[in-house]
């Protein structure tokens, strides 16, 4: 039976080759994409985990846009809040932050640098998975230094000893960092005090990173923060982490929607395709159908074949989808990264996701398979023998 | 044991058709033994077709009673009905019907697989019967690569693949010219006294009527 569906998909090549490229495309496409989505949220899942800090204190105004931890926006607020803050119960240590966005040439994600002024304490406590690959993490006494992540390295074609200018100051890289998989990579690291000069700003911090004594206290403790300000000005927000990588995920939810509405759409495509394949199919082999059933086909051994053949189009472009979609995640991350600069997006093609592709293309093939089948199987076999 | 293979009570059958009702099979007793080889003969539109697939199992009557082996067929199941034609009858059609994508050997397996006859078996017996009907060479062959006479002699094997009590042969020469007819009418006669089985031909070709047992003429639903 099952030999005989296989010799019945060679009838007509040219249309089986075209039913399972169609339905390759569709699945390639959902593969391809949730990867991408899986890639994406790991690695951000990742690199928020990974940091020490269990509070981020931000001015008020921009405490819900995206991202605070890499785009200032441009909101400040004084320094001393820092020593208000440490005074808070629970709190263990605040770490300032000057974070300035430097756009070089052109504006993609490629010349974009996310320059944090940080004390170095800051990058041994809280960021203790960065590791130097050539040259030294920043020292108390830096001045005009900067230690940058391996995506501006190598966007910026800069080494240990190179010279970054940052407004109209040159700033002579002392270090670069291992790849690490996260946005880090995308950071230049270097003394919050000469960063506070150069932008004129002395005293003046974009965020605050908290550590706490008791984590299971760490929402009191941000709450605390947010209520010792309320009624200064600025006012600022405390946020937990867990509370960011929430945010952050539900960001990546949305997303993620987005693209299985995209791949529902593929798979409607999918089922279309290979039914009206299998219609045509059973319509042109009505008599054959009948002469079967005439000499003692059940209906059901009729049905079985039908939605095999339709199983077997849709397995083979399963098999091929995943194949492509694989290919197609590579493609896209491969173009981030010569395009935008992002190299922590790293496509995730695992067993999961073949098998989900599997698992959809079977679907598909169940799906367009049962109609056919159905509709062939009860044929009146007086009038199937009579067909032409 | 009974000796009768078929037997029809009154049966007809009733087609209506712009709400004129024309009875193909019209009150038809008919009664065929073990062993017999029948030829029925008649004019187009005649009921020959219609009454060969009531007795066939492919068809249900209006009204009346077919008895297959005694048993009353109108009591059974679809799924009864389909294995009753896969194990107790063969049926040859005038156009052959063989599976276009099968090789001959494949073609006269089809029913043994159906019938879950072990694959070393159901190769051995298609082998043996592609022999006997003189095919011994052209096993592998697919019908679009044999002549007509021979894609016949291939529909002729796969109708006794699963050694049945009764073959239905519908103008199983129609397509075939003289020469060719009288070897597949010769071959029927083989078939009929190698196996002992009951055959029912509906043909328009006087050679076949010739070698049967009994001949049947019908007109108008009925026999005259």
């Amino acid at each position: 039976m099952l030999k005989l569906a296989l010799k019945n998909l060679t009838r007509r090549r040219t249309r089986t080759i075209l039913t399972i490229l169609g339905v390759t495309v569709a699945i390639s496409f959902t593969v391809g994409l949730l990867s991408i989505t899986e890639g994406f949220m790991t690695s951000v899942n990742q690199s928020v985990q990974e940091r020490r800090e269990d509070i981020f204190v931000l001015p008020e105004e921009v405490a819900g846009l995206p991202m605070p931890m890499i785009e200032s926006y441009g909101a400040r607020f004084p320094e001393d809040y820092c020593s208000q803050i440490q005074s808070i119960s629970n709190v263990e240590a605040v770490y300032p932050v000057f974070s300035q966005s430097l756009y070089r040439t052109g504006g993609s994600m490629k010349d974009f640098i996310a320059l944090n002024g940080v004390t170095p304490a800051f990058l041994t406590d809280l960021r203790p998975f960065l590791e130097v690959e050539r040259g030294r993490l920043l020292q108390e006494g830096d001045e005009q230094v900067v230690v940058i992540g391996s995506t501006v390295a190598e966007a910026q074609g800069l080494e240990v000893r190179g010279i970054l200018e940052v407004g109209e100051q040159l700033f002579e890289v002392v270090g670069v960092l291992k790849p690490s998989g996260g946005f880090d990579d995308m950071i230049a690291y270097a003394p919050i005090k000469a960063l506070q000069e150069i932008y004129g700003e002395p005293e003046k911090i974009t965020s605050a990173a908290v550590r706490v004594d008791d984590p299971d206290k760490a929402e009191e403790t941000a709450t605390g923060i947010t209520n010792a300000f309320a009624s200064s000005s600025p006012r600022v927000v405390a946020q937990t982490m867990e509370e960011l990588l929430g945010k952050m995920t539900d960001f990546l939810s949305t997303a993620r929607a987005i693209h299985f509405s995209v791949a529902s759409i593929a798979l409607l495509i999918g089922v279309l395709f290979i039914l009206s394949t299998m219609l045509m199919a059973v319509s042109e082999r009505t008599k054959e159908i009948g002469t079967m059933r005439a000499i003692g086909t059940s209906r059901r051994s009729i049905f079985r074949l039908i939605v095999t053949e339709s199983l077997i189009i849709s397995l083979i472009a399963g098999g091929l989808g995943c194949l492509g979609g694989w290919l197609l995640s590579k493609l896209i991350t491969y173009a981030i990264a010569k395009l935008a600069g992002v190299t922590f997006l790293e496509a995730i093609v695992s067993p999961r996701i073949f098998g989900t592709g599997l698992v959809i293309a079977l679907l598909i093939g169940a799906l367009a398979g049962l109609y056919p089948a159905w509709r062939i199987s009860k044929v009146n076999i007086v009038e199937a023998l009579r067909y032409e | 044991m009974n000796n009768k293979v078929i037997e029809t009570n009154h049966l007809s059958k009733i087609y209506v058709m712009g709400g004129e009702e024309i009875k193909a099979v019209d009150d038809v007793d008919l009664v065929i033994t073990r062993g017999e080889f029948i030829s029925i003969m008649g004019p187009s539109g005649s009921g020959k077709t219609t009454l060969l697939n009531l007795i066939g199992c492919i068809d249900r009557p209006t009204s009346g009673t077919i008895l297959f082996e005694g048993q009353d067929i109108s009591k059974l199941k679809e799924s009864q009905l389909d294995q009753l034609r896969l194990r107790k009858a063969g049926f040859v059609f005038q156009n052959f019907n063989l599976i276009p994508v099968l090789t001959a050997l494949e073609n006269v397996m089809l029913p043994m697989e159906m019938a879950g006859v072990a694959r070393k078996e159901q190769i051995k017996r298609a082998t043996e019967l592609l022999a006997w009907v003189g095919l011994p060479k052209r096993i592998h062959h697919k019908p679009r690569e044999l002549s007509a006479g021979e894609n016949q002699r291939v529909g002729i094997a796969r109708a006794l693949a699963n050694n049945p009590t009764i073959l239905f042969a519908d103008e199983p020469t129609g397509n075939l010219d003289s020469r060719i007819a009288q070897e597949i009418a010769l071959l029927f006669k083989r078939v009929n006294s190698d196996y002992g089985t009951s055959i029912i031909i509906v043909t328009h070709n006087p050679g076949i009527a010739e070698i049967a047992t009994r001949y049947l003429k019908m007109m108008d639903g009925h026999f005259v």
